[in-house]
């Protein structure tokens, strides 16, 4: 086994942990399974995994269940499994403290793009002060954004969303959680802020504004800032 | 008069055999009048035969008491004593009454039976509300009306009725039922009871039972009694047939949904069947000894598993929001959406290269509130659709405009286009027009027209002049955006 980061497989289907357990290992991760929730609360206990792939649905309770439990004691970054008509519950698991989600049936591809930026944002970040994001290079401490090298004039509130996505970069934010970080815990239903701002995000930044690549739309749920 | 000796039944009066059968099924027999009234007024049989005459008083006078119970044999019931006096006796108080309200009573009936007999009354409820109305009226009384399945008397009465029945009521009821006769008030069987119950009788047996209790409390007169029975034994045919009737209907319903059922089943196991063929194909072909596949080889072979299991899971997706919609199960959660975006994303999960499409917003597009996962599932779909019945690399056209108050998204490919008179058929599920290769789900139109209409809207395809096919969804636009405000920092 090699010793790169420990993910703990929590699903109760045996197909898809084997070939969660076959892709991780192939890409150099330790693995560790738990078919149900309370073994898996007892598992993340006994091997301190750095990442845990929860399936919302399990036999014996309910994925949330599980992950606030986890919380109580760990602040291992956790990746929610979900099916696409529960938008529900992946906004409740992440306002729970999921760093992510993934919904099913997914690529592998999306799956380790998902687990590089939580182990990421697990680490301790030694504090940036320029973060490149495809065209994009923000100077954090300058408050300066530039797009293929030229300088992007941004409105303060503009420049604040972009600053929480940019530290959050790679993760889904939920609308609530950008509402309170930008505007206040007194917007968290303004979600008609987000539709406006984005569009002018993405107006000044992306290369297609209709076509987005960096702020995804997360049905249901919240944005994205993709930096590949 | 009132100093003469009462009447002898069997001496002053005869045996009530001359009695007319009215209704064989109900074995019951009423006396009849002269075919011709005489100028003064009707005459009871035996007034003929013993010239016993109301009018011209004989030796004894009639007490309903001592008028004996006759039946014949068993087999059929002679109107009862009472209900002869009774007759008798409202026809001499009160015949000139009776002579006019008579044919308001007729009048009546047929008003009743052109009222039941009408198209208008599609269903059992509406015949028996009519009946039970009707009766109420020409009766002076509250009326209840049970109706039988398989064999026995429902333990409610139907739902229009006037006549709340207690147990002791449902009792006598269930006897007339049982029985095939009447029973309760004013019969000879259970007259204690408060309401009378007749027996709803068809050719095939009896359909429930008719009770009726009148707000005065007086015995009906007897033309009353015979209308009573013109009634109940008209309403008993018009309940038979309509529950033949709603039989038929049932039985043509379950025989369209077992139709559909099997054509769903035939469908979709199919729809199934074609992408887990490719991916067994190629997986067991992956897993095959032996075999050296070439690195293309294997990576076109992983390629088709991997897109055949899209395939399933759209399909999925689509039979989910079928029953969802279906079942009425569906709630929109709607929130502000960015149309553009939304458009933008069902371009990415239709797998459409950005090279192939040719996007056209119009400026200043409106928020709408939507649903944006079964909107997105619309624009999908639609891409899908598309993409599938388009050349090879031609470029699939996406464009959204506003008109007043409207919203139009139109999605249009440079395929052969749908034949005119399959315009308005793609939206029936499962149907292919003709000819066309295999590969949809067969849900893709439908699904997507109910989100749509669910939202308002509405979706059609067309035949644009330059060719091709064109779907076209149309949104309501006119929800006021609130306004927006700068974060405070």
């Amino acid at each position: 086994m090699s010793d790169g980061p420990r993910v703990l497989v929590v699903d109760d289907e045996v197909q898809i942990r084997r070939f969660l357990r076959i892709t991780l290992e192939a890409h150099g991760y330790q693995t560790f399974e738990a078919e149900a929730g309370q073994v898996a609360i007892n598992r993340a206990a006994q091997v301190r995994p750095d990442l845990v792939i929860l399936d919302m649905s399990l036999p014996d309770m309910d994925g949330l269940s599980v992950l606030k439990r986890l919380r109580e004691w760990s602040a291992t970054p956790v990746i929610v499994l979900s099916v696409r008509d529960s938008d529900h519950d992946k906004v409740s698991a992440l306002d729970a403290g999921a760093d992510d989600y993934i919904t099913k049936p997914f690529s592998t591809d999306e799956l380790l793009a998902r687990l590089r930026v939580a182990l990421r944002h697990a680490a301790p970040n030694p504090s940036e002060e320029v973060v490149h994001c495809g065209e994009i290079e923000v100077d954090l401490t300058r408050r300066l954004v530039m797009r293929g090298g030229e300088a992007v004039k941004l409105t303060p509130t503009e420049y604040a969303l972009l600053r929480l996505m940019i530290q959050h970069r790679g993760r889904v934010l939920t609308h609530q959680q950008i509402l309170k970080a930008v505007w206040g815990p007194e917007y968290v239903r303004e979600t008609h802020y987000l539709r406006v701002y984005f569009a002018q995000l993405r107006q000044k930044l992306e290369a297609n504004p209709t076509l987005p690549e960096l702020f995804i739309t997360e049905p249901g749920v919240g944005y994205r800032l993709v930096c590949e | 008069m009132a100093s003469q000796r009462a009447c002898v039944p069997g001496r002053d009066l005869p045996p009530l055999q001359r009695a007319v059968e009215v209704d064989r099924r109900a074995n019951v027999l009423v006396p009849a009048f002269d075919d011709q009234p005489s100028a003064e007024r009707r005459r009871w049989p035996w007034e003929r035969e013993h010239h016993v005459d109301a009018a011209r008083p004989a030796e004894c006078e009639v007490d309903p008491l001592d008028v004996e119970v006759r039946r014949e044999a068993g087999k059929q019931r002679v109107a009862t004593p009472n209900e002869l006096i009774g007759a008798h006796d409202e026809l001499l108080r009160a015949r000139f009454t009776i002579q006019q309200r008579l044919p308001v009573s007729f009048f009546r009936l047929g008003l009743l039976k052109s009222n039941l007999s009408t198209d208008l009354l599609v269903n059992l409820d509406g015949v028996l509300r009519t009946a039970v109305n009707q009766m109420s009226s020409v009766f002076n009384a509250q009326v209840a009306i049970t109706l039988s399945q398989v064999g026995q008397l429902r333990p409610e009465a139907h739902a229009s009725s006037t006549l709340s029945l207690d147990e002791k009521e449902k009792s006598v009821a269930r006897w007339a039922f049982e029985n095939n006769r009447p029973a309760g008030r004013f019969t000879e069987t259970l007259p204690l009871a408060a309401a009378q119950h007749l027996p709803l009788l068809t050719p095939a047996g009896s359909v429930g039972v008719l009770s009726l209790r009148g707000r005065t409390g007086e015995r009906p007169s007897f033309d009353l009694e015979i209308l009573l029975e013109t009634f109940v034994h008209h309403i008993a045919l018009v309940i038979q047939r309509e529950m033949l009737d709603e039989a038929a209907e049932e039985a043509q319903m379950l025989r369209q949904s077992e139709k559909l059922y099997t054509t769903l089943l035939n469908t979709i196991s199919h729809e199934f069947r074609t992408p887990l063929a490719a991916i067994t194909g190629a997986s067991s072909s992956l897993l095959s000894t032996g075999i050296l596949f070439t690195p293309q080889a294997q990576r076109d072979l992983l390629s088709d598993i991997y897109s055949a299991a899209e395939r399933l899971n759209r399909l999925v997706e689509n039979l989910l929001d079928m029953s969802r919609l279906e079942g009425g199960r569906l709630a929109l959660k709607r929130d502000w959406c960015d149309l553009g975006d939304l458009l933008g994303s069902a371009r990415k999960r239709a797998e459409l290269p950005p090279a192939r499409l040719q996007l056209s917003l119009a400026a200043e597009l409106p928020l709408l509130r939507l649903d944006y996962v079964l909107m997105e599932q619309v624009f999908i779909n639609l891409l899908d659709n598309a993409l599938r019945y388009a050349p090879e690399a031609s470029l699939i056209r996406l464009e959204a405009t506003q008109r007043a108050n409207q919203i139009e998204v139109r999605v249009t490919n440079a395929g052969a286009g749908i034949p005119p008179e399959d315009l308005e058929r793609v939206f029936d599920k499962f149907y292919r027009v003709p000819g066309t290769q295999p590969g949809g789900t067969g849900l893709g139109l439908p699904v997507s027209r109910a989100i749509v209409e669910a939202h308002g809207g509405s979706l059609h395809a067309e035949r644009p002049p330059g060719g091709g096919a064109c779907l076209v969804v149309r949104l309501p636009g006119g929800e006021a955006v609130p306004p927006v405000q700068e974060a405070a920092l």
